[in-house]
């Protein structure tokens, strides 16, 4: 369904300089990188303002403002909680430095390569395998829900025209991401972030003061009832559903590798709390700028007798997977020309800063943490980025494909917490208790990470294809505590015998 | 149902502003840290000619896994 869009050549023009500035700075950030340490964490030479701009540009993705509007526009107000919950675990990491800093400390690029100082390489391997899977199928939707978006923005109705412009957004992530490396991500994040930031804090205005505070709440209400700004009330989110965000949140911020790499990425470990701390405006802003635009798209869409038509059917609760087009339909339509280029510009920036940084990570790992241990001999730098930069290659081709057939049947945000948390649900139990706990061992950690499969289960299609019907956030929390117990299971019960023997290099992370 | 409704438009009042303030301040800070760090890497970065992930593959115990 398309209900049209003011975007002119003037926007297109916008966008192509925005494209082309981009593409200037990979080649440009190419000359500084000359081995892998460059090319993995800059040098390690990232500091504090640079830090949180280069998270707010990863974590603040068109996904994010795509999925986050979605949950605004069939949730409610009461979907703030999520920015909330951001900002408050986010600020708790950042102050104490818990699992960061240590890692920081331990001198590793990724968190596998503590899995092998702290384990062995075989939970290295194992590790870095599960998490590449759920990274990959993590990103995997990130192609086809930006796609959504950017047609809705633009107007853009021929499929194929969608799907040459997406995949042209991709080769240019790749080229960029493959030629300059952490640099001309990091350097790409800022602009990104500027721009980005500055584009949707002025579209929230604009929606906020064209239909009125009183207006979009009052829709809202009329829409959700209690649910819509009670984020406890059954009919809603629920508390059970608060907890798995809290968790999720915890993981953001402390597990997931594209933040450890920030935070592996800082000159010295008062940088990490201190880009951490900083960065929990970054996991609050976007969560709460991008739900605040999907109510004001619920009201706008409530206003207008076609889209009310087509995205509230019979008066009714909102569909999630029509719910990802209100937004940009809003956008599209309540934008003037030349700032609605501005804006698309700022989203495909939005797109292009996460699906960067997430290429760039998975790739890392898969390298680094996957084949470079397997190898008889030790890579050199030039094998390791030549097969880095194929690895991106085939990440690209992997989302492009694996977007066009995916259902995107279940809302979006909630995909993105299930296959994140194939990886994070062992990683929590891992790192936490093999940075705090000196009996952690090498068979609890493979047990731990293994139980992170069952969050496949979560995923929509497989839910159908198996006849059941378990809530995400259910099974979430339930693999989190099973993750715990088969970590303390499986170290109580098969201690390392090198425990004793080989405190030094694991200590250092685990002081 | 109003208590919940004034929470959220100030939650949103302060978060969005705190945001904004934060974006200001990185954008100017960023542009100091970026000249920072490509001087670091034109000068071999922090630690000249150690490349950690190769020196990590060297020093490591074979055949713990």
């Amino acid at each position: 369904m398309n209900f049209g869009s003011n975007f002119t050549a003037l926007d297109w023009a916008i966008v192509a300089v925005y494209l082309a500035g981009t593409a200037v700075v990979g080649v440009l950030a190419s000359r500084y990188v000359t081995n892998m340490a460059d090319y993995v964490v800059a040098g390690r030479s990232l500091k504090s303002y640079l830090g949180v701009a280069s998270m707010i540009g990863t974590e603040f993705g068109l996904v994010s403002v795509a999925t986050a509007a979605q949950l605004g526009f069939t949730g409610g107000l009461s979907a703030l909680h999520l920015g909330i919950l951001g900002l408050v675990v986010t600020l708790a990491v950042g102050l104490s430095g818990v699992v960061l800093v240590p890692l920081r400390r331990a001198g590793v690029m990724t968190i596998p390569e503590f899995y092998e100082r702290r384990f062995s390489r075989g939970v290295r391997v194992f590790g870095a395998a599960v998490m590449v899977l759920a990274g990959v199928t993590n990103i995997a939707v990130f192609v086809p829900v930006s796609a959504r978006f950017l047609a809705g923005l633009t107007g853009l109705t021929d499929p194929l025209h969608v799907n040459l412009f997406m995949t042209g957004l991709v080769v240019l992530v790749f080229a960029y991401t493959a030629l300059g490396g952490m640099v001309s991500v990091i350097i790409a994040d800022y602009l990104q972030c500027v721009f980005m930031s500055a584009a949707l804090l002025l579209v929230c205005g604009i929606a906020v003061y064209t239909l009125g505070w009183g207006n979009i709440t009052s829709t809202m209400t009329a829409v959700h009832g209690e649910a819509g700004v009670n984020p406890l009330h059954e009919a809603g989110f629920g508390p059970t559903y608060l907890v798995w965000m809290a968790v999720v949140a915890f993981a953001s911020c402390a597990l997931w590798q594209t933040t450890v790499i920030r935070a592996c990425s800082a000159e010295d470990e008062r940088t990490v709390k201190r880009v951490i701390t900083g960065s929990a405006v970054a996991f609050m802003g976007r969560q709460t700028i991008p739900i605040l635009l999907g109510v004001c798209a619920l009201a706008y869409v409530a206003g207008n007798p076609q889209m009310r038509a087509y995205f509230l059917p019979g008066g009714g609760k909102p569909d999630s997977e029509t719910a990802l087009m209100a937004l940009p339909a809003m956008l599209a339509n309540m934008l003037p020309a030349g700032l609605i280029g501005l804006v698309a510009a700022g989203m495909i920036a939005a797109f292009l800063s996460t699906q960067d940084s997430y290429m760039l990570c998975w790739s890392a790992v898969f390298v680094q943490d996957v084949v470079a241990p397997c190898t008889a001999e030790p890579l050199s730098t030039a094998a390791r980025l030549r097969l880095s930069r194929l690895f991106l290659l085939v990440e690209a081709v992997i989302t492009v494909v694996f977007g066009l057939w995916y259902p995107l049947s279940q809302r979006v945000w909630d995909y993105m917490a299930i296959t994140g948390a194939v990886y994070f649900v062992g990683a929590a139990s891992v790192l936490v208790l093999g940075i705090y706990w000196r009996r952690a061992s090498t068979v609890g950690a493979y047990l731990a990470i293994a139980t992170g499969f069952g969050a496949f289960l979560g995923l929509d299609p497989v839910q159908r294809l198996l006849g059941i019907k378990v809530p995400a956030e259910q099974l979430g929390l339930s693999l989190i505590g099973l993750s715990f117990v088969a970590m303390f299971g499986g170290s109580l019960l098969f201690p390392d015998k090198r425990d004793a023997r080989r405190p030094a290099a694991d200590r250092s992370a685990a002081t | 149902m109003n208590g919940w409704l004034t929470f959220w438009t100030w939650a949103l009042l302060i978060g969005l502003s705190f945001f904004a303030v934060v974006v200001i301040t990185v954008t100017i800070g960023g542009l100091r840290d970026i000249r920072d760090m490509l001087r670091s890497l034109k000068a071999g970065g922090n630690d000249p000619g150690f490349d950690p992930i190769v020196a990590a593959r060297d020093e490591d115990t074979p055949g713990s896994g």
